[in-house]
C-alpha cells in the first residue's frame, strides 16, 4: 500500500508539490517511518506502564512449574486466583501508572505531530519534523482539549437522550425493536463523535502543515470535512474497520498459537504477531492521516486562507 | 504448633448426636404415622390422599385422576453410577400430604388486588396434639418500611420498594371442627416480639387438634400485591403471583411449626399439600401457574382457569396479556415456555438447556415427577420477577441481545430447574439451612454447566473462558473466613454473603469432595440423598450421612468441619532443595579397625527435599509432584493429615521444583499460588507480552 492510493480522485492537482521520488522511497518515508514511530512510542511506553503491573502479578506464578502459563489456561481458575489475591497492590500499582499513561497520551501529541508532518512530506529532514511538532505540541494540546470537550458534549447529549428514547420506545414496541432503534439513535451520536475526531485530525493538519492557530485549524477543519464529507467519512471507516479486523484476526491466531501450551516459539510467535497487527493499525492511522492532510491541504487552496501552508513554502525543496 | 490427632473431627460429631437421634425417631415416627394414616400418596402410583381436594371436593365437576397428576419415576431401576444404592424412597421419603388448598382468587388488573376464598384440609402429622396453627402472610413483609423485611438497612435481594405497597389481609377463618367462631379475631396482631411485622402469625385455637387428626378450614383474604418485590408483585400489567396467600407454616414432626418472620435474606418451608386453584382474570390474559391446567371457561370478558397440583409445597402463577406461548415436550414433561416478544432466541436458548439438564437431573436426582413445567421469562420492566423457583414453574430472564459466549440464561434456567430437586423434591427448610437447597442447587447447576461446555460454562468466547467452577472457587475462598455455610438465612450480614458462602462455597465443598475421593461416589451420595428424602424434608446431618456413606467417614468429616464449622484448608510448599549426595564423612568404627572418612566419595544421584504445609482444619489426601532437571517427575501421596511433611527424595536428577496438588483436585485450598516452589523463580513472559499488548491497543485507540 502506498500514501498515493490514499489520494481522493477528485483532487487531479495535488495542492502541495511533491518532488520526484521513488514510490517505494514515499512509502518508507510516508507511511512506514511515521507508522513505526507511532508504533515504537506506544509499545515503549505501554512497556514501561505495564512493567510494575506485570510484576505484582508475577510475584503470583514465580514458583509456579509452569511460570505464567496457569494464567492463560482456559477455565480461568488460576487467573481468578491471582486476581483475588493481588487486587489491592495491582490497584495500587495500575493507580499510580494511570498518570503515566495519562502523560504519556500528552507527549504522545508529538509522535502524532510527528506522523502528521510525515505522511505527506516534501523532503524535509526527520529531525526537522520532529523540532516542528515539538513547536506545534501547545497548539495541539489545546487542539486535545477542545476535541475532548466536545467528545463529552456529544456523549452527554447522546446519552440522555438516547436513554429517554429508549424508555419511552419501550413502553411502545416490543423490547429488541425499540433498543435497535436506540442502538440506531446512538449510532448517530458514534457519528458525531466520529465527525469530532475527523475535524480535530484535520485542524491537526492545519497546525503541522499549514502552521494555522487551533482556531483558525478547527475552521479549517470544519470546511474540510463538510466538503468532502462522504470521502473522509468512507475513508475514517475504512482505516477503523480495517484496524478492528486486524485485531480481531489476531485474536483468533493467537488463541490457535495457545501459550497456556509449553514452548518458548509460542511466546515469540505471539509477541510477533501482536506487534505486526500493532503496527499495521499504526499504518492505517497514517493512511487516513495522509487522506487528513491531502483534503486540508485542498481546503486551503480552495478557501485561499491567508496563512501559507509551512511545508510547501518554508520547505526548500530537496535536490534531486 | 500442635498436631491436630485424626480423632479430633469425630468430637464435632457430638453436636450432630443429637439431631441423629431426633433423625432416627422421626424416621420411625413417619412409618408408624403412615402406617396408621394409612397415608397412600406414598408412590407415585398409589391412589389419591384421603381428603384430597382433588378427589373429596362435592363441588368439582372435574375430578382428576392420579394418573393425572403425577408420573412414575421410571429411574428407580436406573443402573447408571447408582450401583449400590438403594434409590427407592424410603418412608421418610414418602409424600405425607399434610396441607391441602383448595383456592379460588379474582385478579382485579388495576388494583393489583386478589380477593380469594381458600379451603384449608390439613393433617396434624406430628405427634403431638395441636393448640395453635401459624400462618405466614408473606405479602404483609411489603406493607410498610417497617417491616422485618424492608426496615433500614433494607437488605432485600431484589426489586424495588415503596412505590405500591402490598398487603395480606384476611377477613375471616372458620374450621370445621372448632365451631362456628370466626378465629382469625384471636389471631396474633403481629410476628412474635416484633410489633412491627405482620408475615408470622399464631393463631390459637379453642380446642386441640390430636395427632393424626384432619381439619378443614375456610379462609377469606385479599392480597394486595405489591410492585414487584423480591420476585413478586406486578409491573404494570404483568403480574407475578407468588406467596399471595395465607400459607400454614410447615408442622414438624415434633409438633412445633416452622414458623418464621419473612427476612430479606431468607426464602420459605411449607409442608407438601394438593393444590386446586380456580384463578379468575381478565380474558386477554395469559396465565402460568404451577401444576396443570384443568379447564379453562370464559365468562364476561373474563376466564376462569383451573389448575391442579400434586404433593407440591407452594403455589406461583402469572398473569400477562402479552406473553407469548410456547409448549413443548421435553424428556416426557410438558414444558410451556411464556416470554415477551423479542425474547424467541432467549426461549430456545432455555428450551435448549432445559433438554440437556432434565435428563441428567433425572439420571442423578430421581425423575422429575410432575408432567408439567412453566417456564417464565418475565418483561424487561419487571424483570426483578426472573430467576425464581415454585414447584413446577420456574422464572429466568436474560437481555434479548444477551451474547452466545455467555451463559447466562442456560445458568438461570438450569439453576432454578434444579430447585425443582433442591426445593422441590427434598424440601428443606430454606430458612434454616439454606446451604440445602441453593447451595446443592448451585452444585447441581455447576455440574451440568461444565459437562456441557467445559471450561467456558461462565463465559466461552473471544480467546477466553472462565469456567463456573472457577468463579465459584474464587468468591469461595474470598469468603472463607467471614461465616458458616450452614448459617439460618438471617445470620448473614447480607446477601453478597450468602452468595458467596451459600451459593459459592457449597459447591466448591462438594466439588472438593468429589475430586479427592471419587466423583462417581458423589454422584451416588446425593443419589441417595435425593432419592432417600424425595417429598421430604430432610436436614443437614441427612446430607452428611449420605456422604459418610457413599464417600467415606473421612469426606463426610471434612465435609461436615467445611460446612458447618468454617473449615478451611491450604496447602504450601514453603521450602525446596537438593544437594548432590556423598558418602557420610566421619569416623566409622569397623571389624576390628577405624576408618576416618574426610572428602567422602561424590555418587552421581540428588537429594531432593521439599516441606509442604497443611494450614487449617481440613485434611485431605493429595499428591506431591516434583518435577527434575531432566524432565521427569515423580508423584508422591500424602495423606494430608498432619500439620506438614518433609519430602525426601533420592534420585539422579536435580530437583527443579515441588507442587502439591498438582491436579487441583481440592477446590477448597485457600490458596493456590502458594501450592509450588522452584528452585529458580520464574519469569512472566506471557503475562508481560499480553498487558503490553493490551495497554498499546488502548494507546491505539486513544490516539486513533
Ligand atoms: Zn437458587
Amino acid at each position: 500500500m502506498t500514501g498515493a492510493a490514499t489520494s481522493d480522485p477528485d483532487m487531479s492537482s495535488p495542492p502541495i508539490s511533491s518532488p520526484p521520488i521513488s514510490s517505494q522511497a514515499l512509502f518508507c518515508r510516508q507511511l512506514l517511518l511515521p507508522a513505526a514511530v507511532l508504533w515504537g512510542y506506544r509499545a515503549s511506553l505501554a512497556a514501561l506502564a505495564t512493567l510494575p503491573l506485570s510484576a505484582a502479578l508475577a510475584s503470583t506464578t514465580a514458583h509456579s512449574p509452569t511460570g505464567d502459563r496457569p494464567l492463560f489456561a482456559p477455565g480461568g481458575n488460576y487467573l481468578l486466583e491471582t486476581l483475588r489475591l493481588v487486587k489491592t497492590p495491582l490497584m495500587a500499582a495500575s493507580y499510580a501508572q494511570l498518570w503515566l499513561v495519562v502523560g504519556g497520551v500528552v507527549l504522545g501529541l508529538i509522535p502524532l505531530g510527528f506522523a502528521v508532518a510525515s505522511v505527506l512530506d516534501n523532503g524535509r529532514s526527520a529531525s526537522k519534523r520532529f523540532v516542528d511538532a515539538i513547536r506545534h505540541f501547545p497548539r495541539l494540546l489545546l487542539l486535545q482539549f477542545t476535541s475532548i470537550a466536545a467528545y463529552m458534549a456529544v456523549v452527554y447529549v447522546f446519552g440522555s437522550l438516547s436513554a429517554k428514547l429508549r424508555d419511552a420506545l419501550r413502553n411502545t414496541l416490543p423490547i429488541s425493536q425499540a433498543d435497535i432503534t436506540t442502538a440506531t439513535f446512538v449510532l448517530l451520536g458514534a457519528l458525531m463523535a466520529l465527525a469530532v475526531g475527523m475535524t480535530h485530525d484535520l485542524a491537526r493538519a492545519g497546525v503541522v502543515h499549514h502552521g494555522h492557530t487551533a482556531k483558525a485549524s478547527l475552521r479549517l477543519g470544519i470546511y474540510a470535512l463538510g466538503s468532502r464529507l462522504v470521502w473522509l467519512v468512507g475513508l475514517r471507516l475504512l482505516t477503523l474497520f480495517g484496524g478492528a479486523l486486524l485485531v480481531a484476526v489476531t485474536a483468533a491466531l493467537v488463541t490457535k498459537i495457545d501459550v497456556h501450551q509449553s514452548g518458548v516459539w509460542r511466546v515469540i510467535a505471539v509477541a510477533l504477531t501482536h506487534q505486526v497487527t500493532l503496527l499495521l493499525v499504526a499504518g492505517l492511522q497514517c493512511v487516513w492521516l495522509r487522506g487528513v492532510v491531502l483534503t486540508a491541504a485542498a481546503e486551503y487552496a480552495r478557501h485561499h486562507i491567508s496563512e501559507p501552508p509551512r511545508s510547501v513554502v518554508a520547505t526548500p525543496l530537496p535536490s534531486s | 504448633m500442635a498436631q491436630q490427632t485424626a480423632a479430633e473431627p469425630r468430637r464435632r460429631f457430638r453436636h450432630w448426636r443429637f439431631r441423629r437421634a431426633e433423625a432416627r425417631a422421626t424416621l420411625a415416627r413417619q412409618l408408624s404415622l403412615s402406617l396408621a394414616l394409612c397415608t397412600v400418596t406414598l408412590s407415585a402410583n398409589s391412589s389419591p390422599a384421603a381428603g384430597s381436594p382433588l378427589t373429596n371436593n362435592d363441588n368439582d365437576p372435574h375430578p382428576v385422576s392420579d394418573s393425572q397428576l403425577s408420573r412414575p419415576d421410571p429411574d428407580h431401576s436406573s443402573k447408571s453410577v447408582l450401583n449400590g444404592v438403594n434409590t427407592k424412597p424410603t418412608a421418610a421419603a414418602a409424600a405425607k400430604t399434610a396441607a391441602n388448598y383448595t383456592i379460588r382468587a379474582k385478579l382485579d388488573p388495576d388494583s393489583h388486588q386478589l380477593k380469594g376464598q381458600l379451603t384449608l384440609r390439613f393433617v396434624n402429622g406430628s405427634s403431638k396434639d395441636l393448640d395453635e396453627l401459624w400462618f405466614h402472610l408473606y405479602l404483609n413483609a411489603f406493607k410498610n418500611e417497617r417491616t422485618l423485611f424492608l426496615r433500614p438497612p433494607s437488605r432485600s435481594r431484589s426489586g424495588t420498594r415503596g412505590k405500591h405497597w402490598g398487603f395480606t389481609d384476611v377477613h375471616s377463618l372458620h374450621c370445621q371442627q372448632m365451631g362456628p367462631t370466626d378465629l382469625w379475631q384471636q389471631a396474633a396482631p403481629h410476628s412474635p416480639d416484633d410489633p412491627n411485622d405482620q408475615t408470622d402469625i399464631r393463631v390459637p385455637l379453642p380446642k386441640k387438634l390430636a395427632a393424626g387428626d384432619s381439619m378443614s378450614c375456610e379462609i377469606e383474604f385479599l392480597s394486595q400485591l405489591p410492585n414487584i418485590v423480591e420476585r413478586t408483585g406486578f409491573a404494570r400489567d404483568f403480574h407475578m403471583v407468588a406467596q399471595w396467600f395465607p400459607k400454614l407454616a410447615r408442622l414438624e414432626d415434633n409438633g412445633h411449626f416452622a414458623h418464621f418472620a419473612f427476612h430479606p435474606n431468607s426464602e420459605f418451608y411449607a409442608d407438601f399439600g394438593d393444590y386446586d386453584v380456580t384463578l379468575n382474570v381478565p380474558q386477554a390474559y395469559v396465565v402460568g401457574a404451577t401444576g396443570q391446567r384443568h379447564s379453562e371457561q370464559t365468562v364476561d370478558q373474563r376466564k376462569r382457569v383451573r389448575f391442579t397440583a400434586s404433593r407440591v409445597h407452594d403455589f406461583a402463577w402469572t398473569a400477562w396479556p402479552s406473553f407469548q406461548v410456547r409448549d413443548e415436550q421435553v424428556a416426557g414433561i410438558q414444558v410451556r415456555m411464556l416470554f415477551p416478544e423479542g425474547q424467541e432466541r432467549n426461549a430456545a436458548r432455555s428450551l435448549a438447556a432445559l433438554k440437556f439438564t432434565l435428563p441428567a437431573f433425572n439420571r442423578d436426582y430421581g425423575a422429575y415427577p410432575y408432567p408439567t413445567l412453566t417456564v417464565v421469562h418475565p418483561p424487561h420492566f419487571a424483570r426483578p420477577a426472573g430467576g425464581m423457583e415454585y414447584p413446577t414453574l420456574i422464572t429466568t430472564g436474560a437481555a434479548w441481545y444477551s451474547p452466545p459466549w455467555v451463559k447466562g440464561i442456560e445458568a438461570v434456567t438450569v439453576h432454578e430447574l434444579g430447585h425443582q430437586w433442591f426445593y422441590g423434591l427434598i424440601a428443606t427448610d430454606e430458612h434454616r439451612s439454606p446451604f440445602l437447597d441453593e447451595g446443592l442447587t448451585s452444585y447441581a447447576e455447576s455440574k451440568v454447566l461444565t459437562s456441557r461446555y467445559g471450561a467456558g460454562s461462565a463465559f466461552g468466547g473471544l480467546g477466553f473462558s472462565v469456567s463456573r467452577d472457577a468463579y465459584s472457587r474464587a468468591a469461595a475462598a474470598y469468603a472463607a473466613h467471614t461465616g458458616n455455610i450452614a448459617w439460618s438465612a438471617d445470620r448473614f450480614p447480607n446477601f453478597r454473603s450468602i452468595g458467596a458462602l451459600v451459593y459459592a462455597r457449597t459447591p466448591t465443598v462438594l466439588h472438593t469432595l468429589g475430586a479427592v475421593y471419587g466423583r462417581e461416589k458423589m454422584t451416588k451420595a446425593l443419589s441417595a440423598y435425593t432419592r432417600a428424602h424425595r417429598f421430604a424434608h430432610p436436614e443437614p446431618q441427612q446430607l452428611f450421612d449420605a456422604i459418610n456413606d457413599a464417600l467415606g467417614p473421612a469426606a463426610a468429616d471434612n465435609a461436615e468441619l467445611a460446612i458447618t464449622e468454617s473449615g478451611w484448608v491450604d496447602y504450601a510448599v514453603t521450602q525446596v532443595s537438593t544437594r548432590k549426595l556423598h558418602a557420610p564423612a566421619g569416623i566409622f568404627d569397623k571389624p576390628g579397625k577405624r576408618h576416618t572418612v574426610t572428602s567422602p566419595k561424590k555418587t552421581t544421584e540428588y537429594t531432593n527435599r521439599a516441606l509442604i504445609e497443611r494450614r487449617g482444619t481440613l485434611r485431605f489426601p493429595t499428591q506431591i509432584r516434583l518435577r527434575f532437571e531432566d524432565g521427569s517427575h515423580v508423584d508422591r501421596a500424602w495423606d494430608g493429615q498432619g500439620r506438614y511433611w518433609k519430602l525426601a527424595h533420592t534420585g539422579p536428577s536435580r530437583l527443579v521444583s515441588a507442587q502439591v496438588d498438582p491436579t487441583n483436585a481440592i477446590g477448597l485450598d485457600q490458596n493456590l499460588t502458594n501450592n509450588a516452589r522452584r528452585m529458580k523463580t520464574a519469569r512472566a513472559p506471557r503475562l508481560f507480552e499480553r498487558l503490553t499488548y493490551w495497554l498499546q491497543l488502548v494507546l491505539s485507540v486513544l490516539s486513533a
